[in-house]
């Protein structure tokens, strides 16, 4: 069916006009423009990542490696830190956004119909978390009690529901027309059959965005492991990452020992450069993956005719 | 024409009329169809009290001076804690330097809005515009990644990019202009926060776009074009309307985070000579509190900040109610 | 649509048991001591030196840690088990009162080594006035860190000499501008402590014996001269154009590629400046120390104090049966052997000795091996740290000379130690550190010209005064006068390096 698309779209442009064939490149420019500017970063982060320390901190390094060497790749890999907290962010992210896919699912369904009885008020009671939240300390004293802290869970369970996400999900669902689920009811479908059967394959392209959003927001959650966290091993990578790239640049010179400063300047950039890198790539596939769902949803509008 | 519109509206009064008092008769039908579904809304709900509504009984903190080494316990301390009212907030207010923070989170908030959330639009409609897969693949790809790195990392590559002796002043120097110390200048520093950010955010903010243009009916561009509608006129009369629901709810919700202008960013990249334009209230407040651990004083100010939200949030969702006929919820 | 399914279940399934196996993991056998402390860059657990110690002390130990001041708060505030805390000195001082720690005073009494072995003045800090001890100390020994490093190398080939005073040190600047064309100093510090001395400014709060009370530098008159002094270089384009914005990392780069002559250093820096200085091709690059300039009165006020950096506690929700056994474990880490070991690590194969018993260490390996060493102490053993702590030191040639260079320097004018170095009283845990944020940040602007200097002095004072300055000076000059013992201690300046140097303070 895609193919399909496809074939039509490419039949459409041969008959385009001048004026639209120029647009076309000019807007491919600008946007291949920007796409290298915003690739530099990474560019960079690579280069210093492969370079030795003297060109590093120097200043010798932009686009390319300088004195090119692999051994801060060696370095990181070894560290069994880096793996520990691989395999807890790699838990963390599949059961997560799995779970709260799941969960905003059931949620966004009910609320997307417009009928749906005291509809206003349960979206509002949902709304209203996502604008107050009672702070640190009440959470910290709520995960203590729910024996949630230094375990796996803390990273999971409070985050099976992203309101924002829902609502997105909820605005997608009420694009898909009633009708089509009405079909479904009386044929004998109940609610959830009609969900999971009818309304969640017609929304692939919105169940990929959101779904890219919690694994991205599983993945890149430094700040609970920052606070809940005190085992090592139990330690997600974005919070070991986040650890290691402070600890080398911000360091108060006031609550620092000689031999703490002295530990600091062994940290080279090109290790933590390394380690943004390796720590950035599994979630940076996600994106490409997720593409073709993109794509796919096209059919949504297909079975609407 | 104004006849037609002036009857419409009058049947329009007549047909609310008549659907309130048909709504209260169908209620107890409506509920009774509604069931299936608000068993499905169980989960979530429970959900939302614990990790949510409990918590927020801690809100009563800011109008204490908390100790969390009070009582027993943390949840003892809050009842034995001492009631200030709201001085918590009237010591923070009577300080010139935190109004000039909510002054300044409001403008760097509303650069940001009204600059780079029509951004991340224009840029996924040209991203949607190219023809070929692969191409459109590729730059998607690439434009959400700067979303990865963290502001640490963004800031310091900034800072070498426009530095004095950096590249940016390099041609402006090369060009005959004057070397501009952009992190020092507070006629320059909410711009540069502002291209910092939509650097690293607008791509990632394609996502959703993206998608909405993934879900229009190809059939309404096939129809565009048997109509002879060039791609512009195909842009502003399919897609744009095709994706105006989710434009209208993203800015509603992006509303609801006003007060939120970026702390993490701001935290790396100023220095005391901006604090007069780039100072906001999450940075005038960790500094306020390095060292002391004032809860009651974030808490208070939380409030605050999720008070303008709400209004916000609320005023865009009113507005774009009576204009567009889209709400929220 | 079903073997995507699968494969779904499949990943999850996956998921859940290496998460199981992760949970399942974390037990281990035999009796375990629980530290918590701040995080480290490696996890101690894993260190090869935590086996070695295991192995000699018989001591199962394992180490969670608390990634900042708050995520600590919280855990104490919701009662940890762990049987030890480590903490920074101003979180002891913010923790303690408040009930955090137990009294270890009568447990301590049957472990003598641990009392022997830690310096007198970290149990002065850690006792109070009924003679309960709430902690383990950590003492910092005055050692000079942080003079303004110099080029060497530049300096012979232009004739720079070092400067003494305020005068002689703008001449300096002014002619490494003028022949060198590169930036003279560069920094970020609102406070230059080189400088500063020169306008007679060392700690934040200090003795006025005039008035009989503790006051802040802002009421030295010298203060706001210094202010108008850096202006002035600033304005002369004598320091660096980006003082206010730069971070450790400019600051390495300027230094280590030639852009800049001198910068505020310390001895473990310049061994990576010259190898990249030498690696690109300035042969020659080496530094010195310009040590704190001659105020009016031909002064040098060069800040060394002993202190206590951080304190272990044991945690008042410990139960008082663990306490024997937690404590004969951080006895049996300030024996004298162990200490060297887990320090310095195997004499031979890590470090040798000369006939004075200072070690040098053995690189690489010492850097590999050792590099973490330092993290196990609980409390510092007095008698072999300023030993021990030479292996570090004397990683490089150009780490120890500048170490040599800047301490013998400066000790031969004497150091001038705080009389807050041991303090603890509300207002100081409260304010001070915001305070000192306060002040930089403001002197930052007057440096870069944002605000005037004139125009402004009189309301930022107010400022500082009402948002607790007054409070500071007044708990301040209150607690210098309750406990003369810690003042003294602080003043002291009391370092064995001196004569493990070789080197005599004045």
């Amino acid at each position: 069916m895609a193919q399909a698309v496809k074939t039509k779209k490419t039949s459409i442009t041969y008959g385009l006009s001048t004026g639209e064939k120029a647009f076309g490149i000019v807007n491919f420019v600008i946007l291949a423009i920007l796409g290298l500017l915003m690739l530099f970063p990474f560019v960079n982060l690579i280069a210093k990542s492969l370079s030795s320390n003297t060109a590093i901190t120097t200043g010798q390094v932009t686009f390319w490696p300088v004195d090119f060497q692999t051994g801060t790749y060696r370095f990181v890999l070894k560290q069994g830190q880096f793996w520990n907290s691989f395999r807890i962010s790699i838990v963390v992210t599949l059961c997560g956004t799995f779970g709260a896919l799941i969960m905003s699912c059931i949620t966004a369904y009910p609320l997307s119909k417009k009928w749906l009885w005291g509809r206003k008020f349960f979206a509002l009671i949902f709304v209203f978390t996502m604008l107050f939240s009672g702070g640190m300390v009440p959470s910290y004293i709520l995960m203590r009690a729910l024996n949630f802290v230094n375990t796996i869970w803390v990273l999971i369970i409070p985050a099976l529901l992203g309101v924002y996400n829902m609502i997105l999900l909820k605005n997608f669902f009420e694009e898909i027309p009633e009708a089509v689920e009405e079909s479904a009811q009386l044929d004998g479908a109940g609610s959830l059959r009609t969900l999971f059967s009818i309304v969640l394959p017609m929304s692939l392209p919105a169940l990929a965005t959101i779904g890219l959003f919690y694994a991205v927001g599983f993945w890149d959650n430094y700040m609970t492991g920052l606070l809940y966290i005190t085992t090592p091993s139990l330690r997600p990578l974005q919070t070991y990452l986040y650890q290691l790239v402070t600890e080398a640049t911000n360091i108060s010179a006031e609550t620092m020992t000689a031999e703490d400063m002295e530990l600091a300047s062994l940290n080279t950039e090109a290790i933590r450069a390394a380690t943004i890198m390796l720590a950035c790539v599994p979630i940076m596939c996600v994106y490409p993956f997720l593409q073709k769902y993109f794509v796919k949803g096209m059919r949504v509008g297909s079975v609407k005719g | 024409m104004s006849e037609l519109t002036g009857r419409k509206t009058l049947s329009d009064q007549d047909l609310r009329r008549i659907a309130r008092l048909s709504q209260k008769r169908s209620s107890r039908s409506r509920l009774h169809r509604s069931l299936p579904l608000l068993a499905l809304l169980i989960p979530g709900l429970v959900f939302v009290a614990i990790f949510h509504y409990l918590p927020m009984f801690g809100l009563v903190i800011g109008f204490e001076k908390y100790d969390i080494f009070l009582g027993a316990n943390p949840i003892d301390a809050i009842f034995k804690s001492p009631w200030v009212g709201l001085k918590n907030w009237t010591d923070l207010w009577i300080k010139s330097k935190f109004r000039q923070a909510i002054i300044n989170t409001f403008i760097i908030s509303a650069l940001k809005v009204g600059i780079c959330f029509p951004l991340g639009i224009i840029l996924a409609l040209m991203i949607n515009e190219v023809r070929s897969n692969i191409a459109k693949k590729t730059l998607q790809t690439v434009m959400y990644l700067p979303h990865f790195i963290s502001w640490v990392v963004v800031g310091a590559l900034f800072m070498n990019i426009m530095g004095t002796t950096g590249i940016v002043n390099q041609v402006i120097v090369a060009l005959g202009g004057e070397t501009q110390k952009f992190f020092m200048d507070n006629r320059w520093f909410r711009f540069l926060l502002v291209l910092t950010s939509e650097w690293k955010e607008t791509g990632w903010n394609t996502i959703v776009y993206l998608a909405a243009m993934a879900g229009i009916d190809p059939e309404l561009y096939e129809a565009a074009t048997i109509d002879r509608a060039n791609r512009f006129q195909q842009i502003l009369h399919v897609t744009l309307p095709g994706i105006a629901s989710t434009v209208v709810m993203m800015l509603i919700l992006r509303l609801g985070g006003i007060m939120d202008a970026g702390f993490s960013q701001i935290l790396v990249m100023y220095n005391s000579t901006v604090y007069k334009s780039g100072d906001i209230i999450g940075t005038y407040i960790y500094r306020e509190g390095i060292g002391k651990f004032n809860w009651s004083q974030g808490t208070i100010v939380g409030m605050f900040n999720s008070l303008i939200n709400m209004l916000l949030l609320l005023g865009g969702n009113w507005l774009s109610r009576r204009l567009t006929d889209r709400s929220i919820w | 649509m079903s073997k995507r399914l699968l494969s779904l279940a499949l990943a999850l399934a996956l998921a859940l048991t290496m998460g199981l196996s992760l949970s399942a993991g974390a037990e281990e056998e035999g009796r375990v001591i629980n530290i918590l402390l701040n995080a480290q860059a490696v996890d101690l657990n894993e260190d090869q030196i935590a086996g070695w110690l295991e192995e000699k002390t018989g001591f199962k130990v394992h180490y969670d840690y608390y990634a900042n001041n708050e995520a600590l708060t919280l855990a104490v505030a919701n009662g940890t088990d762990a049987d030890l805390v480590f903490m920074s000195a101003a979180m002891y001082q913010t923790l303690q009162p408040k009930g955090a720690a137990k009294d270890i005073s009568t447990f301590l009494a049957d472990q003598p080594t641990i009392v022997e072995k830690i310096h007198a003045n970290g149990w002065k800090y850690d006792t109070d006035e009924n003679g309960a001890i709430w902690g383990i100390p950590s003492v910092d020994d005055a050692v000079y860190t942080g003079g303004t490093v110099y080029r060497t190398d530049i300096f012979a080939d232009y004739g720079f000499e070092e400067p003494d005073t305020v005068d002689e040190f703008y001449q300096l600047l002014k002619d490494i501008k003028e022949q060198t064309g590169l930036i003279p100093l560069t920094g970020n510090e609102a406070v230059q402590p080189v400088i500063a001395s020169g306008f007679g400014i060392s700690y934040n709060l200090v003795y006025d014996a005039e008035t009989d009370s503790v006051q802040s530098y802002l009421r030295n008159p010298g203060m706001k001269e210094y202010l108008a002094f850096m202006h002035k270089l600033y304005e002369e384009e004598l320091i660096d154009p980006e003082w206010p914005v730069n971070k450790g990392d400019n600051i390495n780069e300027k230094i280590s590629s030639s852009k800049a002559v001198m910068t505020m250093g310390y001895h473990w820096s310049t061994l990576n400046w010259v190898n990249a200085l030498v690696e690109t091709g300035d042969e020659d690059a080496y530094f010195k120390t310009i040590i704190p300039l001659k105020d009016a009165n031909g002064k040098r006020h060069t800040t060394v104090s002993n202190s206590v950096s951080n304190v272990y506690i044991v945690p008042a929700t410990a139960n008082d049966e663990d306490v024997p056994y937690t404590l004969a474990m951080v006895a049996s880490r300030l024996d004298d052997e162990t200490y060297w070991m887990f320090n310095d690590g195997i004499e031979g194969t890590h470090y040798t000795k000369d006939e004075e018993g200072i070690p040098t260490p053995i690189m690489p390996i010492f850097g590999e091996t050792m590099t973490y060493g330092d993290k196990f102490q609980i409390g510092r053993n007095q008698f072999v740290h300023p030993y021990s702590w030479m292996a570090r030191v004397h990683k490089s040639q150009v780490q120890y000379d500048t170490f040599y260079d800047a301490n013998s320097k400066a000790a031969k004018d004497g150091f001038e130690g705080s009389v807050l170095a041991f303090a603890s009283f509300p207002a100081y845990s409260e304010y001070n550190a915001a305070l000192t944020t306060l002040c930089n940040d403001y002197f930052m602007t007057i440096i870069a010209g944002t605000e005037d200097l004139e125009s402004s002095w009189d309301d930022f004072v107010t400022e500082w005064e009402q948002s607790g300055g007054l409070e500071l000076e007044q708990g301040a000059t209150e607690w210098y006068h309750n406990n003369p013992d810690l003042v003294a201690a602080g003043q002291s300046s009391y370092s064995p390096y001196a004569s493990v140097f070789g080197y005599e303070i004045n």
